[in-house]
């Protein structure tokens, strides 16, 4: 009676029209031609740090209850970061605990975006990544750079 | 040694979740105060008691589900049937306009794409109530429907963050040192499924509340020497038109 058709889907029509209307740099999404609840994505590794040049591609799964639950997030490119698990799966709280319904497409890949310069070294998802990071950042940025390059052959 | 992995906490919580939704609707069938004393016969013989002294005043109550949304699920389903109930066009044409008021201030601050399902939800409601085409069973129905409820509880977050956000003055004195307003609504209030508090509460019912409609919270705890504490919102001198009741980490609603 109340409910209007199917609001996950419209929301995402005006995620992706913000997104091609106002694109924030060095991201970009678009949904499978044939399937708006799976979207595919790219990071640009900003500019100036070690990720620079880095294609980083991303998964993005909603489901029904979108914007009222986050979407799952995976990188598809292999990925060195502390915050990051092998499998690409993200450790970000506001694709977990902090989630709130006013993040859209945009806000959540300007999000992840930040946070591969700005790890949080206190919820590792790779341990190796976050001890390199905090104790040896030469080493640190050798493996960047190595997942950079791979990123180009995806 | 390898880090704990959060995933698997978040996993565990999910299951957590998963357990309390199978178990518990998002807002129960009305029953009977006593029962949920004898919850605390074995464990808390002071809230037993306490509750039993409550249910000579409010003998039913109806449960909200313990997903961290009570009180924003709660105030609003109250808040609603308050409208139903009372049949009073004043009091509804009131609500529209505050509504109104407030739908132009969250489009200008969060963007009238993001607010629109949200505003949507509330304003659809509304005009279900005017038309009568809403009654106590429809609302129930409503507020267990996922994406409607959960859509009504965000609203109630944005409007509660923006009045904080509008009149720091006020709140400043509720955030913890070394926080920004900005911040703790961010942290504390937009997110779903992060419980609230005093703050919250007296924020809510500032934005939407006054003198002649006013929200009682019946509270229990653990104090010494007291049965229950009846706090009024927005104001001590306000005329209460709904009750909930207040027991630590949770928010029902309460009827006489």
């Amino acid at each position: 009676m109340l409910s209007t058709q199917n609001p996950a889907k419209k929301r995402l029509l005006r995620d992706f029209k913000k997104l091609q209307d106002d694109p924030p740099t060095g991201v970009c999404g678009t949904p499978e031609s044939d399937n708006i609840m799976k979207w595919s994505a790219v990071i640009f590794g900003p500019q100036d740090t070690v990720w620079d040049g880095g294609i980083f591609k991303l998964t993005f799964d909603f489901s029904e209850d979108y914007p009222n639950k986050p979407p799952v997030v995976k990188f598809l490119s292999k990925m060195f970061h502390p915050n990051i698990y092998n499998d690409g799966s993200i450790c970000l709280d506001i694709l977990q605990s902090q989630w709130s319904p006013i993040y859209d497409v945009a806000a959540i890949l300007t999000s992840i975006q930040s946070l591969l310069c700005d790890p949080n070294p206190n919820s590792p998802a790779n341990g190796e990544a976050a001890r390199l990071y905090e104790q040896n950042k030469r080493e640190y940025n050798k493996r960047v750079r190595d997942i950079v390059e791979l990123s180009w052959n995806d | 040694m390898e880090p704990v992995n959060p995933m698997l906490i978040f996993k565990q919580m999910d299951e957590i979740k998963d357990e309390i939704k199978s178990k518990q609707p998002l807002v129960g069938s009305i029953e009977n105060l006593i029962n949920i004393s004898q919850e605390y016969k074995e464990t808390n013989p002071i809230f037993e008691k306490r509750i039993i002294e409550l249910s000579k005043e409010f003998p039913k109550v109806q449960r909200m589900r313990a997903d961290g949304n009570c009180f924003y699920r709660g105030f609003f389903y109250a808040l609603f049937l308050f409208l139903i109930q009372s049949n009073d066009k004043d009091s509804l044409t009131y609500f529209q306009k505050k509504f109104a008021f407030f739908r132009t201030k969250l489009e200008k601050r969060y963007g009238e794409f993001i607010m629109e399902m949200f505003c949507d939800s509330i304003d659809d409601v509304l005009l279900s109530i005017e038309q009568k085409t809403l009654d106590e069973e429809k609302l129930l129905d409503l507020f267990n429907e996922q994406m409607t409820s959960e859509s009504i509880v965000a609203y109630a977050r944005f409007l509660t963050s923006t009045y904080i956000s509008e009149n720091q003055s006020t709140f400043s004195f509720y955030v913890p040192m070394g926080m920004t307003v900005s911040e703790y609504c961010k942290q504390n209030i937009e997110p779903m499924e992060q419980e609230a508090d005093h703050p919250e509460i007296f924020s809510l019912s500032s934005a939407l509340l006054d003198e002649s409609t006013g929200l009682a919270i019946q509270k229990i705890d653990g104090k010494v020497n007291e049965n229950y504490q009846t706090l009024i919102f927005p104001n001590q001198d306000s005329n209460p038109k709904f009750n909930l009741l207040y027991r630590p980490g949770h928010y029902d609603i309460l009827f006489k």
